[in-house]
């Protein structure tokens, strides 16, 4: 399936956008009462940075925040260009998969918290205590699949 | 590698550079040295062995020695008998001094004594005859001296010095002290030899003092040189069991490392394994959702949301069995724990309800422990859903006991439950999956209903043939 991203950038930073193709997907965003999402608002005002390779754990990821009224940069999908969406900045919230195309993301959650934002691990890594460098053991780590509920408990926390 | 693979074939080490060379060489200088040896201990003996004969030889010399002079002094003192009885003869002849006589009668009366004294100390022939000559010589001597005398005591002086004066005396005299002579030379002839012969004895014992002394040498640098031998050859068995000792104490340390590093590459591939298929369950659950928010109508999206439900509760109990754990088993009550919790957190209006697990410490097979869990998950899915009206709080008890080889399973809920399951969508694909399992662990399920005036639904999953092994708390 190929799908081509458009990318623009706004007030809120960099933005991907799913071609026409699948904007339809995205229409269900402004519906209330999706089964399975939360009060939807509940993250209005927010932004989200989400890291994860998998092109539609990714988009899932997105919707689901976006069904809860939050704003997504992202999903960002290599280390790299993670590190430019860190520089550019935009969001207040971050939710990174851990292993990113073989690489690791543990420096830019290391960068996150340095600037004191709110870093959530996905990942299925989620129980290997010994795989997390000392600064990262204490960020929330959420096991995948993720379920929605259980992603807004955890966001609840922040907000 | 080498070393692993000799290992494994049951091959041992080389032995160090050199080994094999050493015992060869070592056992031809013994066959050297040992001969040699012997004749050193044997030429010893017999040097030794001469030596004391040599010594008792000396010995027999010294006596000899002892009894050649012994005779000689007697034959000195025996002719001095003769001579001074004639001398006597002579005073008394002379002077007619009494004194003379009695000299001369005492002279005349120890000879026959002193002769046999002699004659014992002798025993060559030839001594023994002239010995026998001069006691018929001196016989015939003291005859004549008597015969002087006696003519002189009866005053015929005149008579006895014409006696004298025919010198018959005399060489009967002369005839004696050649004997005496002649007796005396063999003496000192006897006396010559033995001392040629103690000196010959001497050397001889110089000679075999020196064979021992060398033969005792011979001995003690041969014995050293063996001892030696030994020696060196054992300081070198233990540095050759030495170096064999930290060679295979630095195998020990490889193989060590060698292992250590085979474990942790295993430990990288189960935890990328377990990554993998977790991602992959992800990945699933996010195409149910997709799907969920693609369609229109709202019975399909629960139809998918329940899916993906059932997708968690798979997810939830992989992460539990992580492959490789090592045991074919898992604790079922640990496992239901976190089902339940995951699929209270992830429930809307979950967190209204309270959900208490009352289970037994079983260790369950890991795929029978897959099925638990989904109908576990089924059942409190239901009772969080459709038992409890919106904003009314509840409890469900789940409980899991041993019933004989297997087990039973209740889940029981205070709500507005009906005996029988409402037939909607969603709600009939959960029964029937309820049902399929049960069956699958020889049941059936059994729904009740509160009875007298307790609401609820209680379902009862009897998992007979379930093997369930009771563990340690």
């Amino acid at each position: 399936m190929n799908i081509a991203f458009e990318s623009s950038r706004s007030a809120n930073g960099l933005h991907f956008s799913p071609s026409p193709v699948w904007s339809r997907l995205y229409a269900s965003v402004d519906r209330s009462g999706a089964a399975g999402s939360g009060p939807s608002g509940f993250l209005s005002g927010h932004t989200v940075l989400v890291v994860e390779d998998d092109l539609f754990v990714g988009l899932e990821l997105a919707q689901i925040l976006q069904d809860m009224g939050g704003g997504v940069v992202g999903p960002v999908r290599t280390i790299d260009a993670a590190e430019k969406a860190v520089a550019a900045g935009g969001f207040d919230i971050a939710l990174l998969d851990v292993n990113i195309g073989g690489k690791y993301s543990f420096g830019i959650a290391e960068t996150l918290e340095a600037q004191k934002l709110p870093v959530l691990f996905v990942t299925a890594y989620a129980a290997d205590d010994r795989l997390f460098p000392e600064a990262t053991r204490d960020i929330p780590r959420l096991p995948k699949p993720v379920q929605p509920m259980v992603l807004l408990h955890v966001l609840r926390r922040f907000i | 590698m080498n070393s692993a693979e000799a290992d494994s074939q049951g091959l041992s080490p080389p032995p160090p550079a050199g080994a094999e060379a050493e015992p060869a060489a070592r056992s031809s200088w013994i066959v050297r040295l040992v001969p040699l040896l012997v004749v050193a201990f044997v030429l010893f003996i017999v040097a030794a062995g001469f030596l004391v004969f040599a010594i008792g030889q000396l010995n027999e010399s010294r006596l000899a020695v002892a009894r050649v002079l012994e005779a000689r002094g007697q034959a000195l003192s025996v002719r001095l008998l003769v001579r001074q009885a004639e001398s006597h003869q002579r005073g008394f002849l002379l002077t007619g001094d009494e004194k003379f006589l009695l000299d001369y009668q005492t002279r005349i009366v120890n000879f026959p004594g002193e002769l046999a004294k002699l004659d014992r100390q002798v025993t060559r022939p030839d001594q023994q005859e002239r010995l026998n000559t001069i006691s018929r010589l001196a016989k015939e001597k003291f005859a004549e001296m008597d015969q002087t005398i006696s003519l002189a005591q009866s005053g015929q002086r005149d008579a006895a010095f014409a006696l004298v004066r025919t010198g018959r005396g005399e060489n009967i005299m002369t005839e004696i002290n050649e004997q005496f002579d002649g007796f005396l030379a063999v003496a000192a002839e006897r006396l010559q030899i033995r001392q040629q012969e103690a000196e010959s004895n001497l050397r001889m014992m110089w000679g075999f003092a020196v064979l021992a002394a060398g033969a005792m040498l011979a001995l003690g640098v041969l014995v050293g040189a063996l001892t030696r031998m030994q020696f060196v050859s054992l300081q070198r068995s233990e540095a050759a069991l030495r170096n064999l000792n930290r060679e295979l104490e630095a195998r020990v340390v490889e193989r060590t490392f060698e292992l250590e590093v085979a474990r942790d590459r295993a430990e990288t591939l189960l935890r990328d394994v377990n990554h993998r298929v977790g991602n992959n369950l992800a990945l699933v659950s996010s195409f149910l959702g997709l799907q969920m928010r693609a369609v229109a109508d709202e019975a399909s999206r629960r139809a998918l949301g329940s899916a993906r439900n059932r997708v968690h509760t798979i997810a939830t109990t992989q992460r539990k069995l992580r492959l490789g754990s090592g045991s074919d088993t898992t604790r079922i009550d640990a496992l239901l724990k976190e089902v339940i919790d995951d699929l209270v957190a992830g429930t809307p209006g979950g967190d209204r309800i309270a959900v208490d697990l009352e289970s037994d410490p079983l260790a369950v097979p890991a795929d029978d422990a897959v099925s638990v869990s989904v109908i576990v998950s089924e059942l409190v899915m239901n009772a969080v859903k459709y038992a409890f009206p919106t904003n009314m709080e509840g409890r469900v008890v789940v409980r899991l006991r041993q019933a004989g080889d297997g087990a039973m399973l209740t889940v029981e809920d205070n709500g507005v439950g009906k005996a029988e399951p409402v037939d909607t969508g969603t709600v009939g694909l959960g029964s029937q999956i309820i049902f399929l399992l049960c069956k699958q662990f020889g049941g059936e399920p059994i729904y009740e209903s509160g009875a007298g005036d307790r609401c609820g639904l209680t379902v009862i999953v009897p998992l007979p043939s379930l093997k369930a092994e009771r563990q340690q708390s």
